[in-house]
C-alpha cells in the first residue's frame, strides 16, 4: 500500500513536470508579450529594460531552463501583471476565496445529491422521483453562467434577497453556490440513484431484511455503503475542479477567487502567473486522485493495490 | 403445537407481461420440532411460498390473499378480494407485515438462502454481519458479540474463528460462507429455521456436511425447520413432513413414509422416477425417466388440475375442472383426481 502511494507520488511528480514544460512551451508560443498592452506609452528602450528585467529577452530554452530550476527550489516567480507580488502569493490570496465557496458547493451538492438520489431510488415512479429525473436532465444541460445570470436576476436584483456580487457577508455565497452545485447536484442524484436501485435489488439485502434490520439501517448501511464506490468516482474529480474554481462564476460574482486569476493571467501574457497556477492545478487534481483511490480501499476491501 | 400455520396464500408478482401467479392457495401446518421438506422443480413456487412469508417479497411482489400465525399469534390476514386487485391496499398491508415482522425474523425466525456468494455483504466483515443480530435483540457489547460469535462458527465446523471475523465473505471459500450464513442465521438461537435450497450451490461433501450439521443443530437448539429443497434425497435422510408443490400449488403433503412409499399422485410418482436410484436384487441400471414437458406459464395457470399437460394418466376431467384436494389418512392428502373414488370407481366400471 505504502509501496503504491510512494509509486503515485512519483508518478505524479513526473506528470507535473511534463505539464510545467507544455504549460510553458504553450503560453510562449501564443503571440504577443505581458507588457504589450503597455508599450504604446512606453519608450522602445523602457520597453528592452522591462523584458530584460524579467528575463524575457533571453532565448527561450534558457529562459525554460531558468524557469525550470527555479521551480525545484520551490519559486514559481514573479507575476509579471502585478510587479513585486510573487506568484506563490499571489495564489495564497485567491485560494481562500476559492476554498471557501468549493467547500460550500461541494458539502451542499453531496448533501443534496445523495438525499435526492436516495429518495428516489426508494420510491421510483413517484413525485419525487419525477421531479429528480427533471432536475438532472436540467442541471446537466443548463451551463453555470445561465444558470447565475437567473439567479442573479431574481434574487439579487428583483426580490433583493441577497447582494449581487462580492464575498463579503455570509448571503453572498447562496448565489454563488447554487450556481456551482446544480450540474454536481445533478449528476450526483442521477448516480446514486441508479447505483442505488442497483444495490438495493441486491441478495445480500435480502439477508439484511432476513436479519431482522430496520428499514433504515438496510438501506443507509447495506445499500448505500455498496452503492457509493461509484458516487466517490464523481465526487474525486468534482473537489478538484471546484478547487480549481470556476471562473465563469467567480468572473460574474466578482469573486477575487483563483479561476478569476487564471482568466487574467492568460489575457495579459503573466507567463510566470499562469505556469504557477497550472503547476498548482496539476497538484490538486494529482493528491486528490490518490486521496480517491485511498478512499475506494476504505469503502470497498476486495480493492487492492500492489 | 404448530409453531407456523399458513392457509390460502396466494401471491402474485406484477410485471411487463402480465400478472405473474406462483403461489396459488397454499396452506400448510408446521408442528413444532419437526423438519418439514417443500419439493418441487424450478419454478414451482417453494421459494415464493416461503418468501411471501417472511415478507421478503421484492417490489413488484404482492400476497393478494390469505392468513399466517406464527406461535399462535396472527401476522397476516388478507381477505379473498374480488374479481380486481386493489393494489395501493396491498401495498400497504405489505409495508403493515414488513414492519410486523421486523421484530420477528432474525429473531424467532431464521433464514438461510441458496447462493452463499452473493447473499453476504460483500464489503462488511463476517463479524460485522454477524454481530448486527445479537446487537439488536440481545443489546451484547462488542466483547460479548465475539465470544459468541466465535463459538458459533466453531459449532459450524470453521477453523480460525477468530481470525474469519475479521475477514471478509470474498476472502472465503463457498462452503465456509455457506456456514458463515448459517452460524448468522443460527446465532439468534430461532425457534424456526428456513432453509432455502441450502446446499444446492454446493458440491457433495460440503453438502453432506452442512445437512448433518443442521441436523445436529436442530436437536441442540430444539428449533423447526422447513427445508426447501429439488433434491428428493435430502428430503428422504432429513425429514419427517413432506409437501411436493407443482405450479404454484400443493400437489401432495404427507409423512416421509406416505410420500416415499405411498405417493398417490403422477408428480411425485415422477420425481421419484427421476431420481438414481441402485437396486439391490438385480444389481441392474435403471433408466432415469424424466417428466416431459416443461412447467405451466404461471401468468396463465391452467383452468383444471395444474400438472395436466404432462401427466400420463390426465382425463377430461382434469383439464376442465381443477381437482380438489382428498384427505387419504391423518397425514396423508393429494390433490389429484384419481384419488377421488368417484373417479375411480367409474374408471374402473369403463
Amino acid at each position: 500500500m505504502v509501496k503504491y502511494v510512494l509509486k503515485r507520488i512519483v508518478m505524479g511528480m513526473l506528470a507535473i513536470f511534463i505539464l510545467a514544460s507544455v504549460a510553458f512551451f504553450m503560453i510562449h508560443a501564443v503571440p504577443g508579450g505581458p507588457f504589450d498592452a503597455d508599450s504604446t506609452e512606453m519608450s522602445e528602450e523602457a520597453y528592452r529594460n522591462l523584458e530584460a528585467k524579467y528575463g524575457i529577452d533571453q532565448p527561450l530554452y534558457k529562459q525554460y531552463w531558468m524557469y525550470m530550476t527555479n521551480l525545484l527550489h520551490g519559486d514559481f516567480g514573479e507575476s509579471l501583471q502585478y510587479t513585486g507580488t510573487s506568484v506563490a502569493d499571489l495564489i495564497g490570496r485567491g485560494i481562500g476565496a476559492t476554498a471557501r465557496l468549493a467547500l460550500c458547493a461541494l458539502i451542499f451538492s453531496v448533501v443534496v445529491g445523495l438525499t435526492l438520489g436516495i429518495s428516489a431510488s426508494l420510491r421510483p415512479d413517484s413525485g419525487l422521483d419525477r421531479f429528480c429525473t427533471a432536475l438532472s436532465t436540467i442541471g446537466v444541460s443548463l451551463p453555470n453562467y445561465v444558470v447565475a445570470i437567473i439567479l442573479m436576476f431574481v434574487f439579487a436584483l428583483k426580490l433583493k434577497w441577497v447582494p449581487v456580487t462580492g464575498l463579503d457577508s455570509y448571503k453572498c455565497y447562496f448565489l454563488p453556490v447554487i450556481a456551482l452545485s446544480l450540474n454536481p447536484i445533478a449528476h450526483l442524484t442521477k448516480l446514486t440513484k441508479t447505483s442505488m436501485i442497483d444495490a438495493l435489488n441486491q441478495d445480500y439485502i435480502v439477508l439484511a431484511k432476513a436479519k431482522g434490520m430496520k428499514k433504515f439501517r438496510v438501506v443507509c448501511l447495506h445499500a448505500l455503503k455498496n452503492a457509493l464506490l461509484p458516487v466517490v468516482t464523481y465526487v474525486g474529480p468534482l473537489i478538484s475542479s471546484l478547487m480549481i474554481g470556476s471562473f465563469v462564476v467567480e468572473n460574474m460574482f466578482t469573486i477575487p477567487g483563483i479561476g478569476k486569476m487564471l482568466a487574467t493571467s492568460i489575457t495579459m501574457r503573466d507567463y510566470t502567473t499562469l505556469t504557477g497556477m497550472v503547476i498548482f492545478y496539476g497538484v490538486t487534481v494529482i493528491v486528490i486522485g490518490i486521496i480517491v483511490d485511498l478512499v475506494y480501499v476504505l469503502i470497498d476491501p476486495r480493492v487492492k493495490y500492489d | 403445537m404448530h409453531i407456523l400455520e399458513v392457509e390460502h396464500l396466494r401471491s402474485f408478482f406484477t410485471t411487463d407481461n402480465g400478472v405473474v401467479k406462483p403461489v396459488r392457495d397454499v396452506s400448510f401446518k408446521l408442528e413444532s420440532g419437526e423438519i418439514l421438506g417443500i419439493v418441487g422443480e424450478s419454478g414451482s413456487g417453494k421459494s415464493v411460498t416461503m418468501f411471501s412469508v417472511m415478507g421478503l417479497l421484492a417490489k413488484n411482489g404482492y400476497v393478494g390473499q390469505g392468513r399466517v400465525v406464527f406461535e399462535g399469534k396472527e401476522l397476516l390476514h388478507i381477505q379473498p378480494g374480488e374479481d380486481w386487485v386493489d393494489l395501493r391496499a396491498l401495498k400497504e398491508q405489505k409495508e403493515e407485515y414488513e414492519k410486523k415482522l421486523e421484530d420477528i425474523r432474525g429473531k424467532d425466525i431464521g433464514m438461510i438462502f441458496q447462493d452463499p456468494m452473493t447473499y453476504l455483504n460483500p464489503i462488511l466483515t463476517i463479524g460485522f454481519q454477524m454481530s448486527e443480530g445479537l446487537k439488536r435483540y440481545f443489546h451484547l457489547s462488542n466483547e460479548e458479540c465475539r465470544k459468541r460469535n466465535i463459538e458459533m462458527l466453531e459449532m459450524v465446523g470453521i477453523t480460525n474463528a477468530e481470525k474469519r471475523l475479521s475477514q471478509y465473505p470474498f476472502e472465503l471459500s463457498g462452503g465456509m460462507r455457506q456456514r458463515v450464513m448459517i452460524a448468522m442465521a443460527l446465532n439468534a438461537r430461532p425457534k424456526l429455521l428456513i432453509a432455502d435450497e441450502p446446499t444446492t450451490a454446493l458440491d457433495v461433501t460440503i453438502q453432506a456436511q452442512i445437512l448433518e450439521l443442521m441436523q445436529e443443530l436442530k436437536e441442540k437448539i430444539g428449533m423447526s425447520i422447513i427445508l426447501i429443497t429439488h433434491d428428493l434425497g435430502v428430503v428422504a435422510s432429513m425429514c419427517t413432513h413432506v409437501i411436493i408443490m407443482y405450479g404454484g400449488q400443493i400437489m401432495e403433503e404427507g409423512s416421509d413414509m406416505d410420500i416415499f412409499y405411498h405417493s398417490r399422485h403422477p408428480y411425485t410418482e415422477g420425481l421419484l422416477n427421476s431420481v438414481t436410484t441402485y437396486d439391490e436384487k438385480t444389481k441392474a441400471k435403471r433408466r432415469l425417466e424424466p417428466i416431459e414437458g416443461s412447467p405451466p406459464d404461471l401468468r396463465k395457470p391452467p383452468i383444471g388440475c395444474a400438472f395436466v399437460d404432462r401427466c400420463k394418466y390426465a382425463m377430461k376431467l382434469c383439464k376442465e375442472h381443477e381437482p380438489p384436494v382428498m384427505q387419504l389418512s391423518d397425514t396423508h392428502s393429494c390433490k389429484c383426481w384419481l384419488c377421488n373414488p368417484e373417479v375411480t370407481a367409474l374408471k374402473e366400471g369403463k
